[in-house]
């Protein structure tokens, strides 16, 4: 095993306590946590399903079983990371027995979408040819606040190989970004 | 950390909290300029990424969350329903004997353990509203309750009580569906106690050993009479 994921996981395991103790008690803290992260894993979990139904189902599944194992939560910074890898399990169960049905689309997507400057459209078109490989740190980034690390805990993958997946998401997006700034300046003149 | 690597670190993690990064972010003006261009990419990702959240989505997650806390799956229900049932039937098929008012005291005091611990001091009128639903009415004399709460005892509906005492929690528990002639004396599992008929019934007061009970006696004489 490489000494980087090696280290990550000799880290976790020497975690302090955890953080709910008193379970009966733990109710508030529950509430602040889902105050706190929802949102987050909401758009985290459309950007995996991209569908506002299933996110919602995502986000709710996800809670219900951190209910269940809050005594797992170790340190109340590492809730984000601990939530989002829930999420991604849940997502990777549910993604198996899952078939799409035709023409599944949501009025507030396209309601959404009008609203949007092309630059978010082309932004979010190209985030979706991406390959999963690429676009799922970038979401656990941007979306969670997940840090390289973490990103790589989660994923269960060596933090090198997680920066140049995000350097190479970053620069795939902006390389859609500049053709279409060229494009627009050809219309231009 | 020298320029190329500082841009390179960049394009990955924008917001790292690495320390070389930040002082190199802080020292170089170059990069400091790089980094504020590249910020408007960042801005339009996280733009784009921001799709609108479902409205009183965390509503529904803290009711979906208490529903499930409460609620279990129907097979198990029946099977606890079953072991309720059964559990009485084996126990008197084993034991034809009843158990007495002083072992269904302890009893119930070592089932809800947990309220000994209580520590916010409950107001009068809770007080009042609980001992009221068991049907007993009060002057409120009682101090420094811990909880207060109406629980089944033997059956019936009684109030249980914690007091703060001298060598720690005191329970009271108001039992008006019982009645009895004599004053009882209670010493077991590490508490000592007495019951006292009150009104048409009873109430127990049980603390640690060397606990002043006739204090607490006192206060309840003076204070809820059975209605």
């Amino acid at each position: 095993m490489c000494p980087e994921k090696l280290f990550f996981q000799r880290r976790n395991k020497t975690l302090a306590q955890p953080v709910f103790t008193d379970m009966r008690n733990a109710q508030p803290e529950f509430q602040a946590l889902v105050e706190a992260h929802s949102a987050g894993l909401f758009r985290f979990a459309y950007w995996l399903c991209r569908d506002r139904g299933r996110a919602e189902d995502l986000v709710q599944e996800t809670f219900l079983r951190a209910w269940r194992a809050l005594g797992d939560l170790r340190e109340a910074r590492a809730a984000r990371g601990w939530l989002t890898t829930i999420l991604r399990r849940e997502h990777a169960r549910l993604h198996e027995r899952y078939t799409p049905e035709i023409a599944e689309i949501d009025p507030d997507d396209i309601a959404a979408e009008a609203a949007a400057p092309i630059e978010t459209l082309l932004l979010r078109q190209e985030l979706l040819r991406l390959s999963e490989e690429y676009r799922e740190p970038l979401l656990m980034q941007v979306l969670g606040g997940l840090s390289g690390e973490e990103i790589a805990a989660a994923m269960n993958l060596a933090p090198s190989t997680v920066m140049t997946r995000l350097f190479r998401a970053r620069q795939k997006l902006r390389a859609a970004l500049a053709v279409s700034g060229t494009a627009k300046q050809r219309q231009g003149t | 950390m020298n320029c190329q690597g500082f841009r390179q670190h960049y394009l990955s993690e924008p917001r790292s909290r690495d320390s070389a990064f930040l002082e190199h972010r802080q020292t170089c003006r170059a990069c400091a300029e790089f980094a504020a261009q590249e910020a408007t990419f960042e801005q339009a990702l996280a733009g784009a990424l921001a799709v609108p959240v479902p409205a009183k989505l965390t509503a529904r997650v803290i009711l979906n969350q208490t529903m499930h806390r409460t609620r279990r799956p129907y097979g198990l229900s029946a099977a606890a329903a079953l072991l309720l049932i059964l559990i009485p039937v084996v126990v008197m098929l084993l034991r034809p004997w009843s158990s007495s008012l002083e072992q269904d005291v302890i009893a119930h005091i070592n089932d809800e353990r947990e309220y000994l611990a209580a520590r916010e001091l409950v107001p009068d009128n809770k007080i009042l509203a609980m001992l009221k639903t068991i049907g007993v009415s009060t002057k409120p004399l009682l101090n420094n309750v811990h909880y207060a709460g109406v629980c089944p005892i033997r059956h019936q509906p009684g109030g249980h009580l914690i007091l703060a005492g001298a060598h720690g929690p005191v329970t009271m528990l108001f039992m008006p569906h019982e009645a009895i002639g004599q004053p009882r004396l209670i010493d077991a599992d590490g508490f000592r106690g007495i019951i006292v008929p009150h009104g048409a019934g009873s109430v127990a007061i049980v603390g640690q050993p060397g606990e002043a009970l006739d204090d607490f006696k006192r206060q309840l004489i003076s204070a809820p009479e059975v209605s």
